[in-house]
């Protein structure tokens, strides 16, 4: 027989993802906090769209809408909303610089300027759209 | 002076006679300067022959001796005693395990294989080492930058071990793999980014990667494979983009 | 005995469509979001700013200006396909098992819906 008879003995031992992998380490932990920063700007986004349909519909509808916002349950929920918001914004202004790289030559701008220039645009954003919302035609 | 003796324990897997693997304790003395590599050896020195683990340099240079400790990818050189109350040793997580802690490495060369890890030429000539060079491919400092990062990669697979989109799916490239190929097409002397744009466009190419991010937090070399993936999935983005163009144009 | 893949092993994946309006996405989410949450829900219901910042005829003015219904569409669309992709590929990761062509419709194709409803809806509103 010259067929090759070697027993081999070889077991590599497999093994498989559990669901709960993300739980056995801060970093993971802070990953699924930043994924889940999207369920609650999703819902901020349904809540906008239902405001915008209540426009559709007329002062009256509009008003009712507006006057639901002071709902304890509303503000808490909008509470925790900006968190998660907050911390998008905060995870990814340090996503960003790694995705666009800015080189002159030799020089690589830091990362730390990219994340300060965006925190910036955040301040002035913010500020435009509060300093139109609160005061332009009030 | 006061003998220094921490609680080791290690992961233990023989697969001629265990169907799972098991923790063994041990006790180790220590000082300040003890590695985690310097624990194991003690181990299989003095109090347990049969344990089985890869190391080679000692310096963080090799990429053998990953293991993950307390739950972290770490290098076994790197990694000291000092830092921790009590060690718990693994074998390379998502990696199967060949024995002990030493884990099955094949799936993650093959991977460093296929991404074709090489200088292309577009004229085979240029590569011909049977004739004379006649010209020199030149670099500026300028150019190496652009990714002398990606090309400190050591293959120690720590990466792999804190990628979760590899624990889940063994298909997926990975950091190292793809950090390598980002590598070739961003290096001047390269003519290859044709052939390596197919393994980026796959899903699982770039396009498995979440950015979780912790493979970089955890490589010895801070490589940032995720600065590399995702830039690369703009360059896949972008080369999607020509695809549909030039689709269209074939209409 | 390696069996290397190679190129013809791989096929072109579809994900950079998505990605690419996740990207848009996250950048309009980032930059207006917070803001927006302040404004529409916390300032004035917490008793910081005054009820006439809501008021219909100032609301319905903003979203009557080309720019109102530009800004409203961009800023809704986009977070629902940044918000929704996220939560896609969130489910995978912890191990909820969707077929791709379901995860589809539902996801993108649900965000595609929801943003055609606020495009109606600006129309609506009118001029």
């Amino acid at each position: 027989m010259s067929t090759s008879e070697k027993t081999i003995y070889r077991k590599p031992y497999v093994q498989n993802q559990s669901a709960s992998w993300w739980l056995k380490n801060k970093f993971y932990i802070w990953y699924m906090v930043r994924e889940g920063t999207a369920i609650f700007v999703f819902l901020y986004a349904l809540i906008l769209m239902l405001g915008l349909l209540r426009l559709a519909q007329g002062e009256a509808a509009w008003n009712a809408w507006v006057a639901s916002l002071s709902n304890p349950a509303y503000i808490v929920f909008h509470g925790i909303a900006l968190i998660a918001a907050m911390y998008h914004v905060h995870t990814f202004f340090k996503m960003f610089p790694k995705v666009i790289v800015i080189r002159f030559g030799n020089w690589k701008m830091p990362e730390s300027y990219l994340i300060a220039g965006q925190w910036v645009g955040f301040v002035v954003c913010t500020a435009v759209i509060l300093g139109i919302g609160l005061f332009v035609g009030v | 002076m006061t003998d220094m003796t921490m609680k080791v324990r290690v992961q233990r897997y023989r697969p001629e006679v265990d169907e799972q693997p098991w923790m063994q304790e041990f006790d180790v003395p220590y000082t300040e300067d003890t590695s985690v590599l310097e624990a194991i050896q003690f181990i299989k020195d003095e109090l347990e022959p049969s344990l089985s683990f890869r190391w080679s340099c000692r310096m963080a240079i090799c990429g053998s001796c990953g293991y993950m400790v307390n739950g972290e990818p770490k290098l076994g050189c790197k990694t000291f005693l000092r830092d921790y109350k009590d060690l718990e040793i693994a074998s390379l997580e998502n990696f199967p395990i060949e024995r002990d802690l030493v884990a099955d490495l094949n799936g993650f060369i093959e991977k460093l294989e296929t991404i074709k890890p090489y200088i292309i030429r577009e004229n085979e000539k240029d590569l011909d080492t049977s004739e004379p060079i006649t010209e020199a491919f030149t670099q500026t400092p300028a150019q190496l930058s652009k990714y002398k990062q990606f090309s400190q990669c050591i293959n120690c697979g720590l990466c792999y071990a804190a990628c979760p989109q590899f624990g889940r799916n063994p298909e997926f490239l990975g950091p190292a793999a793809l950090a390598l190929a980002f590598r070739y097409n961003s290096d001047n002397r390269d003519q290859g980014s044709k052939e390596r744009i197919p393994f980026l466009n796959a899903e699982e190419g770039v396009w498995s990667c979440t950015f979780v991010g912790y493979c970089s937090e955890v490589c010895p070399k801070s490589v940032d494979p995720a600065a590399a993936i995702n830039q690369g999935k703009a360059l896949s983005a972008a080369d999607y983009g020509l695809n549909l163009i030039s689709l269209a144009k074939k209409d | 005995m390696t069996i290397r893949k190679t190129a013809s092993d791989y096929s072109r994946s579809h994900e950079p469509i998505v990605w690419g309006l996740f990207s848009a996405g996250g950048v309009i989410v980032a930059f207006f979001i917070p803001a927006l949450i302040l404004l529409t829900s916390l300032l004035v219901q917490v008793g910081i700013a005054d009820e006439a910042v809501l008021s219909f005829d100032r609301v319905q003015s903003f979203a009557q200006a080309w720019w109102g219904k530009l800004f409203i569409l961009a800023v809704i669309a986009l977070s629902l396909y940044h918000t929704v992709h996220r939560i896609h590929h969130g489910l995978h990761d912890v191990h909820i098992h969707i077929p791709d062509s379901l995860a589809i419709i539902i996801f993108y194709g649900g965000a595609t819906v929801l943003s055609c409803l606020v495009f109606v809806w600006l129309l609506a509103i009118g001029w």
